[in-house]
């Protein structure tokens, strides 16, 4: 090899053949591409060999697919078998045929669950509508209210309107329709709190009462299926703790209504528009509470909904916090990197590292702690209370509210004087 | 292919000699087991070819270039069957037993590869005629009608097996072709020598254009070789990719990503040394924009890249094709 390829001389045929058919070794290739890039002879040599070559190819190409049986004319091009150059590509098809497959699937799965969901939204516009109109009526009547019996009568009026509207669309034995009656009762009662009357708690009562079927706004993101039976699971294994809220709830309302009978105002009720949101087992969110204006409630539509999600929410979290007694928590609520929440007994224990260790805290109130909750605003609406920077609230039995900055130590609030 | 014209030819490649090498009798170095097997499989029992013919020819082509090896390395047993499994040993011993004058080994070859060789003698020369009057004459040599000091003298003999027997006729097929037609291009009337027009306008350029050729020249000697073909075949003879492509055995994608790699390398290697030369950038550049035609009229840059000056065989193949009317369709068309 080295000796066909002296200054000189030109690469002889073995070497060059040799070199087309990729048959040299590394070495061999070098000398015979630096002796081709300078000589055009050789080059020529190369190109002529090649195009002979593909001419061969070619006819034996065609002599091949003519041995195939087929009496056609001989023709110049090579006759390539249509299908021939497609068959790499079957692979990267396939593959894509079945990504399409799969997406088409998961598309079907999750389709029922979005046209329950889009149907809910719109029965919730509805609602909302509805509920909006409501808070106009409730609006009316509350400015007219001011202990006066007729506006009492007249939300005796509305409560039974309201309850019947509930029972109503609860016929439907779906997790979410449970929920849309839910809601359809749980939103009069929550903003017509500030004119409480028997009918009206009693009105909200149900709808805490049936708040676990409200759970399954959290399987809103699961199949339709899964959330019927988390809802149902829930619905049974909670079904106890409900029974014994209740109870605690109408011990609650006849001290609320020997209270408002007796004074016309509870001695330290909750600010107007949280009180709507002093439901058992739930704490309430920053979007639950109603802006306030000149001592109205006016919920929006879109409030309205965000603070119905997150009571509920909060009371999953609440039924989900196990405290060292044992028991699940009767009410959670968070601000600060602080958790504090309440056993049924109305023990309080406070946790800073995400429940890995809890603090149980001295009581410093007055009766059963049944709610706590965490404040926005340092202090809101009317109530003045003797630390500006409470975070936490503390709500018992009577109705009594207790705030406190740390969570550790509780002083009352006090509400001004009018 | 201006740059081809008028360039004499360089040296034939003497195919009809006999392999050189330091050929000693006897088989003492190669394993008889090895021997035995390549013995029976290649069938040079069927061509006529004894034993010791047999193990004589293994021998020469292994020790004559220590089996593909550099010469001071020691080639193993392993190696040596390597070596001797690259061979096309089948084509081999046929094209001995035929350069030998064996019958059988004649018939085999006649009938095996006659045809082809008529075939690639035209798609070579582009003409029936001329094909098989160039097949013919390569036939006769192969035959052994050429003597030389009362020797039967046999070009089969050169064929060592690195490759296809049928790709080794293509290629000698190509070399007289193409050695015939530049010895008879030299005796062209001057009448159809297209000259470049002497009242053509020199374009001036800003730098001298010895020192762009001094820094082309030092940019390309120090490109790979591979990368001096490339461009050689695309830029010269004005190959397509394709066709680059089909004899470096790779991708033309491959071809067109190398080459636009290479141009930029050389490109950036030629500014840098005529930035070298003491030449400013904005020059170099300048001066590599200068009309290559402009520049071959006065240093003929092309000379630095083809040290044998011979016209680009195909386009000369196609001017007379054309001219004489007995062009082929695909030689009139490019």
């Amino acid at each position: 090899m080295n000796q066909a390829i002296q200054s000189g001389n030109h690469p002889d045929a073995e070497s060059l053949n040799a070199f087309v058919e990729q048959a040299l070794t590394g070495t061999e290739r070098e000398q015979v591409l630096a002796h081709m890039a300078t000589c055009g002879r050789c080059r020529q040599v190369v190109y002529l060999a090649q195009e002979a070559a593909g001419v061969e190819g070619d006819l034996a190409a065609r002599v091949v697919s003519d041995d195939g049986g087929r009496d056609r004319a001989p023709s110049l091009k090579p006759q390539r078998n249509w299908f021939g150059g497609w068959r790499l590509a079957w692979i990267p098809v396939a593959a894509l045929a079945g990504f399409v497959g799969f997406a088409v699937l998961q598309h079907a799965r999750h389709s029922p669950l979005e046209s329950q969901v889009a149907v809910n939204s719109l029965q919730e516009k509805g609602e909302e509508s509805a509920a909006s109109s409501r808070i106009t009526n409730s609006k009316a009547v509350d400015k007219t209210e001011a202990g006066s019996k007729k506006t009492k009568s007249s939300a005796q009026e509305q409560g039974p309107a309201r309850a019947k509207s509930a029972p109503e669309r609860s016929d439907s034995n779906t997790p979410m329709a449970k929920f849309d009656a839910v809601e359809q009762a749980k939103k009069p009662a929550e903003r017509s709190a500030d004119s409480v009357t028997r009918s009206s708690q009693n009105e909200g009562d149900k709808a805490r009462d049936s708040a676990d079927v409200s759970n399954s706004v959290g399987a809103v993101y699961l199949s339709h299926q899964e959330a019927q039976e988390e809802a149902l699971k829930k619905t049974e294994n909670l079904d106890k703790d409900e029974q014994r809220r209740q109870k605690e709830n109408k011990q609650l309302q006849t001290a609320q209504v020997s209270v408002v009978g007796g004074t016309g105002k509870p001695p330290s009720a909750p600010p107007v528009g949280q009180a709507g949101s002093a439901s058992f087992g739930a704490a309430a969110s920053p979007a639950a509470k109603a802006p306030v204006a000149n001592g109205q409630p006016t919920l929006s539509a879109s409030n309205y909904k965000a603070a119905t999600a997150g009571r509920v929410m909060a009371d999953l979290k609440a039924k989900r916090t196990l405290l060292p007694n044992g028991t699940a928590a009767l009410s959670v609520t968070t601000a600060k990197g602080r958790t504090i929440a309440l056993d049924p007994s109305g023990t309080m224990y406070m946790t800073e590292d995400a429940g890995k260790s809890w603090v149980s805290i001295t009581s410093q109130w007055t009766g059963r702690a049944v709610l706590v909750r965490t404040r926005e605003t340092p202090a809101q609406a009317d109530a003045v209370t003797p630390n500006n920077n409470a975070v936490f609230e503390l709500v018992n039995d009577n109705i009594q509210t207790w705030v406190s900055s740390d969570g550790k130590i509780w002083v009352p609030q006090v509400v001004p004087p009018k | 292919m201006a740059y081809l014209r008028g360039v004499d030819a360089s040296p034939l490649q003497p195919v009809d000699e006999p392999l050189s090498g330091d050929v000693t009798a006897g088989i003492a170095g190669l394993p008889k087991d090895l021997l035995d097997t390549l013995w029976r499989e290649c069938g040079a029992g069927n061509w006529g070819l004894g034993r010791d013919e047999f193990d004589n020819i293994l021998y020469v082509e292994g020790t004559a270039h220590n089996f593909g090896l550099d010469l001071s390395v020691p080639v193993s047993l392993a190696q040596q069957g390597a070596f001797f499994g690259g061979l096309k040993l089948g084509d081999l011993v046929l094209a001995r037993a035929c350069a030998a004058g064996h019958e059988r080994a004649w018939v085999h070859f006649v009938a095996i590869y006659q045809e082809p060789l008529a075939r690639a003698a035209i798609a070579i020369s582009g003409n029936e005629t001329i094909g098989r009057d160039l097949a013919g004459a390569l036939y006769a040599e192969l035959y052994g009608l050429t003597e030389r000091d009362g020797l039967r003298r046999c070009p089969l003999n050169s064929y060592r097996g690195r490759g296809s027997l049928l790709g080794w006729l293509r290629t000698t097929l190509a070399q007289r072709h193409v050695d015939q037609y530049r010895r008879g291009h030299r005796e062209e009337p001057l009448d159809d020598f297209d000259a470049p027009s002497l009242e053509r306008p020199v374009a001036e350029s800003p730098v001298a254009l010895p020192m762009v050729a001094q820094a082309v020249e030092q940019a390309l000697g120090e490109s790979e070789a591979e990368e001096r073909f490339m461009l050689a075949a695309y830029f010269l003879d004005e190959r397509t990719l394709a066709q680059i492509a089909a004899v470096l055995g790779v991708h033309e994608a491959t071809i067109s990503r190398r080459l636009r790699r290479a141009t930029d390398a050389v490109r950036k290697q030629v500014l840098r040394n005529l930035r070298n030369l003491g030449i400013s950038k904005r020059a170099a550049e300048e001066a590599l924009g200068t009309d290559p035609r402009d520049v071959e009229l006065q240093i003929d840059l092309k000379t630095l890249m083809q040290s044998s000056r011979s016209q680009s065989f195909s386009d000369l193949e196609t001017s007379s094709g054309m001219a004489s009317g007995e062009g082929s369709p695909k030689k009139a068309a490019e």
